[in-house]
């Protein structure tokens, strides 16, 4: 009876391990052939240039916004100085300067947000999309409320300016309501676009 | 007057010295980015294809890759290995895009699409062994792409030979949930294997 489980016992030991070799081997071939997967050779040179190219892009753009955001707050000052009789354009630039420069902040905050998180934990990284989903979702919505505010101060302030100038005022009150009102649309198409991202990377958590 | 000469010709030294060094730093910046690339790029494109099906999305995934690699040489420290460094950045890139994108299981790359500039195994096999092997790594591809994304993860870099102490530095988890998180994704890809 003894002998007859120690041979029972020995069997599934057998069986055990034999088909453990069995995963082993097939994890083994499978290894095999995802090595050797063929792949389309990279022309690195080419990269390092295309690359490079999409750096300077990107900090070009940075620079054009914190560049923009420089002339706006020293053309305040040079107004505040030396125009203050014009208080239309000293309005104008006071209030430019602020939104701006919230602008300029926030992109800047984003940016050095994303390179700190390239080589972050993987585990992190649907997090990390969604909370600069996020932080993009309010930068349009105050590219939307900007729009709100800022319709009814250019319309003021191009009606001041053209009373002192005595030119035509409907050209230029035509393109800036068309200017923000485009502003207002792109902002929405994104946001819509944005809130929907939020949506499926919270759904995958 | 003999200082005051001196002082512009100092600041033109340093600011030479600090033009060369920048000059110094660029290029070492793209020499260890040529490096890089060159040795990982088979790891790159395997792991890529473990998460994307369509080659032109598999390109522009390489290309974010390899963006975000450049962008991080600065922080690399030295306590880990480059091997890890750059998985790291890829599966950052590669969750975010499986969070974001609807998979597209099926594989559209047929093999008269499969570059011929590809690079080929040092034994060349028959064209009937490379035709059945071809076909194998694509049911392995296709089987990996359905995977849930934590199987994914440690399924690709186990299958590029990495340790679990090194899958555990990828994913920046225990090496005891590498092992569980592996277990269950070799028994998920053996069904999905043998539905295929």
């Amino acid at each position: 009876m003894t002998s007859h489980i120690e041979h029972e016992n020995e069997e599934l030991n057998q069986v055990s391990s034999d088909s453990h070799q069995d995963s082993e081997l097939q994890w083994a071939e499978l290894t095999k052939d995802w090595q050797s997967q063929t792949y389309p050779k990279t022309d690195i040179k080419q990269l390092i240039k295309q690359t490079k190219r999409r750096v300077k892009a990107a900090k070009y753009w940075l620079a054009v916004d914190i560049i923009g955001t420089m002339a706006i707050i020293i053309g305040f000052f040079i107004a505040l100085f030396f125009y203050e009789n014009d208080k239309a354009t000293l309005y104008y630039l006071g209030f430019g300067s602020i939104v701006t420069s919230i602008f300029c902040i926030h992109t800047v905050n984003f940016r050095i947000r994303g390179w700190r998180q390239l080589s972050d934990s993987p585990d992190q990284a649907i997090h990390n999309a969604i909370k600069n989903a996020e932080s993009s979702k309010r930068y349009l919505n105050l590219c939307k409320i900007s729009c709100y505010i800022l319709l009814p101060a250019v319309n003021w302030y191009l009606f001041e300016v053209s009373t002192l100038a005595e030119k035509p005022i409907l050209p230029p009150l035509l393109f800036i309501n068309v200017f923000v009102a485009g502003m207002w649309g792109a902002s929405h198409y994104y946001l819509v676009k944005r809130k929907k991202e939020i949506k499926q990377l919270k759904s995958f958590l | 007057m003999n200082n005051s000469l001196e002082l512009p010709v100092n600041q033109k030294d340093r600011l030479q010295t600090a033009v060369s060094n920048n000059k110094s730093l660029s290029l070492d910046h793209k020499h260890t980015f040529y490096q890089w690339m060159t040795e990982h790029e088979k790891l790159l494109r395997h792991i890529i294809t473990g998460f994307e099906a369509k080659p032109a999305i598999q390109d522009e995934l390489f290309q974010e890759i390899s963006l975000n690699i450049w962008r991080a040489i600065p922080s690399f420290r030295q306590d880990s290995a480059v091997k890890t460094f750059i998985a790291r950045i890829a599966h950052n890139v590669l969750a975010t895009h499986v969070a974001k994108a609807v998979k597209s299981i099926k594989s559209e790359q047929t093999l008269s699409e499969i570059s011929i500039e590809a690079e080929q195994d040092t034994v060349q096999p028959t064209p009937y062994q490379a035709l059945d092997q071809q076909q194998r790594q694509q049911r392995l591809t296709s089987a990996i792409q359905k995977l849930t994304l934590e199987q994914q993860q440690v399924i690709t870099l186990a299958l590029e030979g990495m340790s679990y102490q090194e899958v555990s530095e990828v994913l920046a988890i225990s090496t005891n949930l590498v092992g569980v998180r592996l277990q269950r994704a070799k028994q998920a890809l053996t069904q999905k294997l043998a539905v295929n």
